[in-house]
C-alpha cells in the first residue's frame, strides 16, 4: 500500500470515530420510574424544578448539599439531593438534567445540568407592561 | 396623524441608515466594477472600483460614527441605545456596548474587511480586482445584515439605527401616541444597559482582536478564488501568505484575550471550557494554521494544489459557519453564553450557502462544470425555499456538492506522479496539517450537534430502524430527535480525550520537522540534529512529573506523552534558532512562533490537568458524623474572622463590603508556620483531652505526633477542657496578601461571582465564591441582639450545631448545691453539660439549667457565653424518648457573615501567557518578513 492510502484510511477512520463519538451519548435517559425500579445504576432524569416546594441549601450545615424537587417528563414527582452547592440562578431555571441514582425515596444526584432562561434574551416587553398609562 | 415627537434626534438614525445603504450601494458598484475590470481588462473598470470601495468605505466609518454618538450621548429613543447603554456604566466601556450587539459586531467585522481591502489596494497587481471583486461582495452581503428592511413578513437585516418606537413588536403601543414619551416615561430615561460582565477591559480588545482575526480569513480565500478564476493555481499563494499567517497572529492572540477575560471574569474555573463560542473561533483558527501551513507546501514544492485552495478558502467559510451557529439560536442553551435567534437565520443560511457554493464551484476548474454546479444550487435553494421541503433540499444539495467536488478533483487536478519521501519537510508539513484539519473537524462536529439532530430530521424513520437492527444507543437519540445533553464534566473529557493525541501528534512533528529539508534529507545527521533537544525534552519532562509528583501509571501516560511533547517542540526549536538560524531574523519567526505554541500547549496542558481544588471543608473534621450527606469535596465554609487552613496557607474572612454592583469579599492569606506544642498545653482529639509533655514542633502526622509527645488525661476539669484546641501542625504565620472575589449584583442578567486571582511566577491561586449571603433581610432580635431561639432534640452523646459552633451533649447532672447557684434551697435543677467546639479549634462548655420549683413551676437559665454571641437554653425533659431539648440562640452577627468559596491552584499558567506572547512575536516576525521579501521582489 502506498502512503497516501494508509493517511486516507486513517484519516476516514478517525473521522468516523468523531461521528460516532459526537452522537453517541454518555448515558441513559430516563424517567424517575425507570431510575427508581433500578437503584442501582445511574441514570439522566429530565424534567422541571418543582417550584411548589423549597429549595433547600444549608451551607453551615453542608457547603455541598443542595435538595430540591423535581417532576419528570411523566410528571413524577420526586425528592432530589444533588451533592453540589446550590447553583447561581437555580431558582429560576427551565429545565434540569440530573446524573444520578435512586437511593430509597430520594434521587441522589452527582451532577445536574441547568437550562435557564437567556440571559441576552431581549426585555423590550419591560416597556410595553411597566406602568404606562393606557388610555 | 403624524405626531411630531419631542426630545428624539431622529436624524441621526436617518444619517447612520443612509450611510448604511450607501455604503451597500457603494460596496455593490466595487463589486461589478472589479468583476468587470477581471473579466475584460479594461483599467478604468479598476479606478472606478477602488473609487467605489473607497466610497463604501467612507460611508461605514460615517455609520459606524453615528451609532458612537448615539452611543455616547446615550440616546435612548434608539434601541439599540437602550438595550446596551446605561446611565450608570463608566464611559470607558463605550466600546464594549458598541459591539455587545449582533448588529455592532457585524459593523465591527465589515469595518476590519474594509481595512484589509483598503491595504490590499494599495499594491498594485494582477491580483487587485479579483480580491477586491471578493472583498467587496462579502461587504455586499454584511451591509444588509444592517439594513433593517420589512417587505411584509420578510426581514431583511437588523438595523441599529432603529427607533425604539419604530420597532416592530413596538407600533401601535399606546405609549406612542404621546408626543413627548422622552420625557414623560421614566423607562426611556435610563438604558437597559451593558452586561456588567462584559464590563471589563478585556472586553474593550478581545472582540475586535477576534473580529479582525476572523476578517483576515477573507484574504487567503479572496486570493484562493482569484487564482481558480484567473487559472493561476500555485501564483495566488505567494501574495497570499503573509496575510494569511497576519490573520493566524491575529485570531490567535484575540482567542487568548478571550480566555483571559473568561478566566478573569467568569467563574466557571479555567481559561477554557470547550464552549460553542470558544469552539466556534477555535476551529476557524486551526483551519487557518493548516490552510498557511499547505500554502507553504505548496509555495516550496508545488504540490497538495486542492488542500492549499480548499483550505484557504474553508477558513472563511467557517468564520461564516461561526456567526451563524452562535447568531442564528440553533446552539440554544448548549452554550454558558446563551445566543438568542437574530431573526436573521434565514438570511444568514443564505449567505453561507453563497459563500459554500461559490468558491466550491470555482474549485470545479472547467465552466461547465462551474455553471452545472451553481444551477444546482440554485435549483434546489428555490426548490427549498418555496416546496418547505428545506431539510431534503439541504441533502439533495450536500450530495450534489460532495460528488461533483470529488469528481472534478479527480478529473482536473494532476495526480502526484510520486510519493512524498518520508525524510522530507513536506511529508511531515502535510501529516501536521492533516492532523489539524481533523482536530477541527472533530471541535466542529461536537460542536454542531444540535445542528446535526436538525439535518437528520428526514431520516428519523431510517435511523431508527438501524437503530433497533443493530441495537445503537447514539443512532437510537439520533432518530428521536433528542441528544441528550451533557454535563460540563463530560464536555471537556469527551474533548480533551480526542484533543489530546491530536496535540501530540502535532507537538511531536513540530519538533522534529524543522531539521528536515524539504525533498529528502540525509537521516544519519538529521538523528545527530535532533538528538540534543530529544534528550533535553526527557530531561524535561522527567522533571515535570517529579515536581507534580506523576507516576508512569495508565491514566497519567498521555499526559506525560504531551507534556514530552511539548517540551522536544520548544527545546528542538530553541536548538534550531540558536544552533542553525544563529539568531538570524530572517529566519527565526517560524521557530520562535513554534516555541511560542509549543509553550501555549504545555501550559494549557499542564495548568488543567494539574490544577488542584484546596478548598476542601477544613473547618470541622468530624462535623461527617452529623450527616450523612456531608461531603465537603471541593468547598471551603468560612466565618467572618475565623482563620482556616486552606493548602499552603491559612485563609481568613475578613470583611464584606459594598461597592456600586459588587460585593466584595476580602479574604486574608497568611503563610504556615510549624506549630510548636509547650509543655501543659491541651488538645482535643480522638474523642479526648491530651496533654503535651514534652516542648516540641508539631509533625505531620497526628497519630505519630501524639503518641510521641501527648498523654491523654483522665477526667479533665473544665478548665482543662476549655483550654483544649483541635491538634493542628501549623500555626498562622505572616500575612501574605488579599484576595477579593465578588458576587456582582445584577438584577437583569441574575447574580454572578468573579473570581479573584493571585497571581505567582509559577501558580496562580484562583478563588471565587460559591455561597455568599447578599441580603441583611433582617430577622428580629431580643433587647441583647440575640435572634430567636432555635430547638434541638438531644440525647446523651448528641452533636447540635448553630452557626460556627458544634455542641455536644456530654452528660446531665442534677446541681447539688441549689443555694449556691442563687436558686431557692428547694428548687431542684439539672445541668446539661455542653461541649462547645469552635472552628478556631477552642473547646469551651455551656451549662444551662432546668429548674423544677416545687415540683410545678418549670424554668431554665440560659447559659450566655461570654464574648461569643451565643446562648443555650435547656427548656424540657422528655423522658420517654430519653431526650432533652436545647434552644440555642445566636447574636446576629454570628449567624451574617460566611462564605462558601472554593479555590484552585493552576500551576504553570504563566507558561501559556508567555507562549502566546512569543508565538504572536514569532508569526509577526516571519510576516514582517515575507512582506519585505515581496515588496523587493516586485
Amino acid at each position: 500500500m502506498k502512503k497516501s492510502q494508509i493517511i486516507g484510511i486513517i484519516f476516514i477512520a478517525v473521522c468516523l470515530g468523531v461521528l460516532v463519538n459526537a452522537l453517541s451519548d454518555p448515558g441513559k435517559m430516563a424517567g424517575f420510574r425507570e431510575a427508581f425500579a433500578d437503584p442501582e445504576h445511574t441514570y439522566r432524569v429530565s424534567g422541571l424544578l418543582d417550584k411548589e416546594h423549597e429549595v433547600i441549601y444549608d451551607p453551615i450545615t453542608n457547603t455541598s448539599l443542595t435538595e430540591f424537587h423535581m417532576k419528570d417528563q411523566k410528571g413524577v414527582l420526586k425528592k432530589v439531593k444533588l451533592k453540589k452547592s446550590k447553583p447561581q440562578g437555580f431558582e429560576m431555571s427551565e429545565s434540569l438534567v440530573i446524573i444520578g441514582h435512586a437511593e430509597g425515596d430520594i434521587f441522589v444526584a452527582e451532577e445536574m445540568l441547568m437550562k435557564c432562561p437567556s440571559k441576552y434574551n431581549e426585555e423590550n416587553h419591560i416597556i410595553q407592561e411597566a406602568g404606562i398609562p393606557v388610555e | 396623524m403624524d405626531i411630531s415627537y419631542i426630545g428624539e434626534h431622529s436624524w441621526a438614525g436617518f444619517l447612520g441608515h443612509s450611510f448604511i445603504l450607501l455604503s451597500m450601494v457603494a460596496a455593490a458598484l466595487a463589486t461589478f466594477s472589479f468583476f468587470k475590470r477581471e473579466h475584460s481588462g479594461d483599467e478604468p473598470w479598476n479606478t472606478l472600483g477602488k473609487a467605489s470601495f473607497r466610497l463604501h468605505s467612507f460611508a461605514l466609518i460615517g455609520a459606524i460614527s453615528v451609532l458612537f454618538v448615539m452611543l455616547y450621548n446615550a440616546w435612548y429613543e434608539y434601541d439599540y441605545v437602550w438595550k446596551h447603554r446605561n446611565n450608570a456604566m463608566p464611559i470607558r466601556y463605550i466600546l464594549s456596548c458598541f459591539w455587545e450587539g449582533h448588529e455592532g459586531s457585524f459593523m465591527l467585522w465589515s469595518f476590519w474587511h474594509m481595512i484589509l481591502g483598503n491595504f490590499l489596494m494599495r499594491k498594485k497587481s494582477e491580483w487587485l480586482a479579483p480580491v477586491m471583486a471578493f472583498v467587496s461582495v462579502a461587504q455586499v452581503f454584511l451591509g444588509s445584515m444592517l439594513l433593517g428592511v420589512y417587505i411584509g413578513d420578510l426581514h431583511i437585516g437588523n438595523s441599529p439605527f432603529l427607533l425604539l418606537r419604530e420597532l416592530p413588536e413596538n407600533i401601535g403601543l399606546p405609549w406612542t401616541g404621546y408626543a413627548d414619551y422622552l420625557s414623560r416615561f421614566p423607562q426611556f430615561m435610563d438604558g437597559r444597559g451593558l452586561n456588567p460582565l462584559l464590563q471589563n477591559y478585556w472586553m474593550t480588545i478581545h472582540p475586535p482582536t477576534v473580529f479582525f482575526g476572523f476578517a483576515s480569513t477573507i484574504v487567503p480565500a479572496a486570493f484562493a478564488v482569484a487564482g481558480l478564476w484567473k487559472g493561476k493555481y500555485h501564483e495566488w499563494i505567494k501574495p497570499a501568505l503573509p496575510w494569511t499567517f497576519l490573520g493566524i497572529m491575529i485570531l490567535g492572540v484575540g482567542i487568548l484575550m478571550g480566555g483571559a477575560w473568561a478566566y478573569e471574569a467568569l467563574s466557571f474555573g479555567g481559561f477554557w471550557a470547550w464552549d460553542p463560542v470558544e469552539n466556534s473561533s477555535l476551529v476557524p483558527w486551526i483551519v487557518l494554521l493548516a490552510a498557511g501551513h499547505v500554502m507553504l507546501i505548496n509555495r516550496n514544492k508545488a504540490r497538495s494544489t486542492y488542500s492549499a485552495l480548499l483550505l484557504a478558502i474553508a477558513s472563511f467559510v467557517f468564520v461564516i459557519y461561526s456567526n451563524f451557529l452562535t447568531n442564528s439560536g440553533v446552539l440554544g442553551d448548549t452554550s454558558v453564553h446563551a445566543f438568542t435567534d437574530n431573526g436573521l437565520s434565514g438570511q444568514l443560511s443564505l449567505y453561507m450557502a453563497f459563500f459554500i457554493a461559490f468558491p466550491l464551484g470555482m474549485l470545479m476548474v472547467e465552466k461547465s462544470f462551474r455553471r452545472a454546479y451553481w444551477a444546482a444550487t440554485a435549483v434546489t435553494l428555490l426548490i427549498a425555499l418555496f416546496s418547505g421541503q428545506r431539510m431534503i433540499g439541504l441533502h439533495i444539495w450536500l450530495m450534489a456538492t460532495f460528488i461533483m467536488s470529488i469528481y472534478s478533483y479527480k478529473k482536473f487536478y494532476p495526480k502526484e506522479k510520486e510519493e512524498e519521501n518520508l525524510w522530507s519537510r513536506e511529508f511531515w508539513m502535510f501529516i501536521a496539517s492533516l492532523v489539524l484539519v481533523m482536530s477541527a473537524l472533530q471541535i466542529s462536529v461536537m460542536t454542531s450537534r444540535p445542528v446535526i439532530n436538525i439535518l437528520a430530521t428526514p431520516f428519523r424513520g431510517i435511523i431508527g430502524s438501524l437503530a433497533e437492527s443493530f441495537d445503537l444507543e447514539g443512532l437510537r437519540t439520533l432518530a428521536s430527535g433528542q441528544m441528550s445533553d451533557k454535563t460540563q464534566p463530560e464536555i471537556i473529557a469527551m474533548y480533551n480525550k480526542w484533543q489530546t493525541p491530536f496535540a501530540l501528534v502535532i507537538t511531536l512533528v513540530m519538533a522534529f520537522t524543522q531539521f528536515l529539508r524539504w525533498n529528502d534529507t540525509p537521516v544519519k545527521p538529521w538523528l545527530k540534529q535532533i538528538r540534543l533537544s530529544f534528550g533535553l525534552a526527557l530531561i524535561l519532562t522527567f522533571f515535570t512529573c517529579s515536581y507534580f509528583k506523576l507516576g508512569l501509571d495508565g491514566k497519567n501516560v498521555s499526559m506525560i506523552l504531551l507534556f514530552f511533547g511539548c517540551w522536544w517542540a520548544i527545546t528542538s526549536n530553541l536548538d534550531y534558532l540558536f544552533r542553525i538560524a544563529k539568531g538570524n531574523v530572517k529566519i527565526s519567526g517560524s521557530s520562535i512562533a513554534h516555541i511560542g505554541f509549543g509553550m501555549v500547549l504545555l501550559g494549557a496542558a499542564v495548568s488543567t490537568s494539574q490544577s488542584q481544588k484546596i478548598s476542601q471543608n477544613s473547618s470541622m473534621t468530624d462535623i461527617t458524623k452529623l450527616n450523612q450527606d456531608f461531603s465537603n469535596k471541593q468547598d471551603i465554609l468560612l466565618f467572618k474572622k475565623d482563620t482556616l487552613i486552606m493548602g499552603d496557607q491559612f485563609i481568613s474572612f475578613q470583611e464584606k463590603r459594598k461597592d456600586d454592583i459588587n460585593i466584595y469579599f476580602r479574604m486574608d492569606y497568611f503563610g504556615l508556620e510549624p506549630r510548636t506544642y509547650k509543655v501543659g498545653e491541651y488538645i482535643y482529639s480522638l474523642g479526648g483531652i491530651y496533654r503535651c509533655k514534652e516542648q516540641h514542633k508539631a509533625g505531620k502526622d497526628m497519630i505519630k505526633d501524639m503518641q510521641a509527645y501527648f498523654e491523654e488525661v483522665n477526667d479533665p476539669s473544665q478548665e482543662v477542657v476549655s483550654k483544649a484546641a483541635l491538634w493542628n501542625p501549623y500555626s498562622p504565620g505572616e500575612k501574605m496578601f488579599s484576595l477579593e472575589p465578588r458576587i456582582q449584583l445584577n438584577p437583569k442578567f441574575g447574580n454572578v461571582p468573579e473570581p479573584d486571582t493571585k497571581h505567582y511566577w509559577n501558580k496562580d491561586i484562583y478563588t471565587h465564591v460559591r455561597y455568599g449571603q447578599l441580603d441583611d433581610g433582617s430577622q428580629p432580635v431580643d433587647a441583647d441582639g440575640y435572634l430567636p431561639f432555635k430547638e434541638h432534640k438531644l440525647g446523651i452523646g448528641d452533636t447540635l450545631r448553630s452557626g460556627a459552633r458544634l455542641a455536644i451533649l456530654d452528660s446531665l447532672t442534677s446541681v447539688k448545691d441549689p443555694v449556691g447557684e442563687g436558686l431557692a434551697a428547694n428548687d431542684l435543677a439539672v445541668t446539661a453539660w455542653l461541649r462547645i467546639v469552635s472552628p478556631n479549634d477552642s473547646v469551651r462548655q455551656a451549662k444551662p439549667l432546668f429548674i423544677l420549683r416545687e415540683a410545678s413551676y418549670i424554668a431554665s437559665r440560659p447559659y450566655e457565653m461570654e464574648g461569643q454571641g451565643v446562648k443555650f437554653d435547656f427548656n424540657e425533659i422528655i423522658p420517654e424518648e430519653g431526650k432533652v431539648t436545647i434552644r440555642v440562640a445566636e447574636k446576629e452577627e454570628n449567624l451574617r457573615d460566611f462564605i462558601v468559596m472554593q479555590a484552585i491552584i493552576f500551576p504553570w499558567i504563566n507558561i501559556l501567557w508567555t507562549g502566546i506572547i512569543v508565538m504572536a512575536l514569532g508569526t509577526l516576525l516571519a510576516v514582517i518578513q515575507r512582506f519585505r521579501r515581496q515588496s523587493i521582489g516586485s
